[in-house]
């Protein structure tokens, strides 16, 4: 044949995948590839392709094999174990989770591509075929055992059988419950969601809810989600970090809870005494640096100034911005609220200076 | 506005079912197709019709046709407390 038609790679797994992951990133280097720090490719897995971009933070889980032309992924991506990803040209974005046994690819063409955005999300075991081009926007979460296929194809042409090859593109914010079934020439459209289950043959306009087998519209573009008062987002804060304060409770941390007009307060002491500081201000006025204690996270409602960021930033405070929904900084208590936040949807832009 | 009758009535519109299987024992536990994406449908067409916003939290609680039509009496009296009932 002329073309490789092997679909594990076993031989390059069983050379180059049981190394140790400094010995895999320093060969990868040496071959030129741009590979960022503390990257981690698990035991058994491997990376191989032409152009290869990894960037900061990004981990691997164990026996993956991601195989293709032109491949990026950008910081603190994270695809788990047995995943394999078969394309020519791949593109995931930052914050990025791909879950276990997701399979990538098959049945390629000269128009085979996946992208998929920040902070999206694929859940475990689903089944993304690329013959076609594959477009995953931001912020978006494909539920596990989903299958999404840009082709639909065995029976033959010349009897007249249907033969389909067509892209699939899912905009950002989306919401794909599990077991899912996307048909080849389907768009879905930024803030929809396709209910449990659904078997999707159309297109889907944005901002709309679809379910069933085939899907149809229950709730109509740009009639959902619903529209909640503005007064109700403060309340709405105040009840997440209230389950926040009882699953830190059930993990056997001590936990102290002081809420006011203003806003709250959490105080959390770990095993060995140390004490950590959430913060949640309604408004600005309600706050000043000084007051705040250092390692602390700090949410905050309206708009803050550059040179109080950096104040912040100065005293290991993490920043959380619910107005644009940008994180800045880190640290231990911080990045515990964020994995909490979000449990309720919430997902954070990590700052990059001079991009806003 | 009689509001038992038109929560009823939207109740079956958003269900797709006939308005004479909505009664005012109805509820999400005997009405079949009233699940959780039903509930959402009921939720926000009541509150186009009435010019309403239930709170975010209240949701989930109001239902049956009685939780809905004595919360919507209570917002339409906070909003125009000299109305006539």
């Amino acid at each position: 044949m002329l073309t490789d038609k092997k679909r594990i790679p076993i031989v390059q797994m069983m050379l180059f995948g049981i190394l140790p992951n400094f010995l895999k990133i320093l060969s990868l280097r040496f071959r030129g590839k741009t590979i960022g720090k503390r990257v981690k490719i698990g035991y058994g897995s491997i990376v191989l392709a032409d152009n290869l971009t990894i960037e900061d933070n990004v981990t691997i889980g164990y026996g993956t094999t991601i195989r293709g032309q032109d491949i990026s992924i950008k910081r603190y991506s994270s695809i788990g174990s047995l995943v394999q990803i078969d394309v020519k040209s791949v593109r995931i974005g930052e914050d990025v989770t791909i879950r276990e046994n997701v399979l990538i690819g098959g049945n390629p063409t000269h128009e085979s591509a996946f992208e998929i955005g920040d902070r999206s999300h694929i859940g475990i075991s689903c089944r993304i075929n690329t013959s076609r081009r594959v477009s995953i926007g931001s912020e978006t979460a494909i539920g596990g055992e989903t299958k999404i296929f840009t082709h639909g194809s065995w029976q033959s042409m010349l009897d007249g059988y249907p033969c389909t090859y067509a892209p699939v593109t899912i905009g950002n914010n989306v919401w794909i419950n599990w077991n899912v079934f996307i048909l080849p020439d389907v768009s879905i459209g930024d803030g929809a969601m396709v209910s449990a289950g659904s078997v999707v043959t159309r297109s889907v306009s944005g901002k709309s809810l679809v379910s069933g087998n085939p899907a149809a519209v229950k709730i109509p573009p740009g009639m959902y989600p619903r529209e909640i008062d503005s007064s109700e987002r403060g309340e709405i804060v105040r009840y997440i970090l209230h389950e926040f304060v009882e699953y830190l409770k059930s993990n056997s941390l001590e936990v102290k809870s002081e809420i006011s007009d203003d806003g709250n307060r959490i105080r959390i002491k770990d095993k060995s005494n140390t004490e950590f500081c959430v913060y949640f201000f309604v408004s600005q006025s309600g706050y000043s640096p000084g007051n705040i204690a250092q390692d602390a996270a700090v949410l905050l409602s309206e708009p803050v100034p550059d040179d109080r960021i950096m104040q912040l930033l100065k005293r290991n405070i993490m920043l959380l911005r619910l107005d644009t929904m940008t994180r800045y900084g880190t640290n231990k208590v911080g990045e515990e609220t964020v994995d909490f936040l979000l449990k309720y949807g919430l997902k954070f832009k990590r700052y990059r200076e001079n991009n806003n | 506005m009689d509001i038992p009758n038109v929560v009823c009535l939207t109740i079956a519109q958003e269900l797709d079912i006939p308005v004479e299987h909505v009664t005012a024992e109805s509820d999400s536990t005997n009405l079949e197709k009233w699940d959780s994406l039903g509930q959402l449908q009921i939720i926000m067409a009541l509150e186009r019709k009435f010019n309403i916003k239930f709170r975010t939290f209240e949701i989930s609680e109001l239902k049956s046709v009685r939780t809905l039509c004595d919360r919507i009496e209570q917002l339409l009296n906070r909003q125009s407390p000299h109305a006539d009932r």
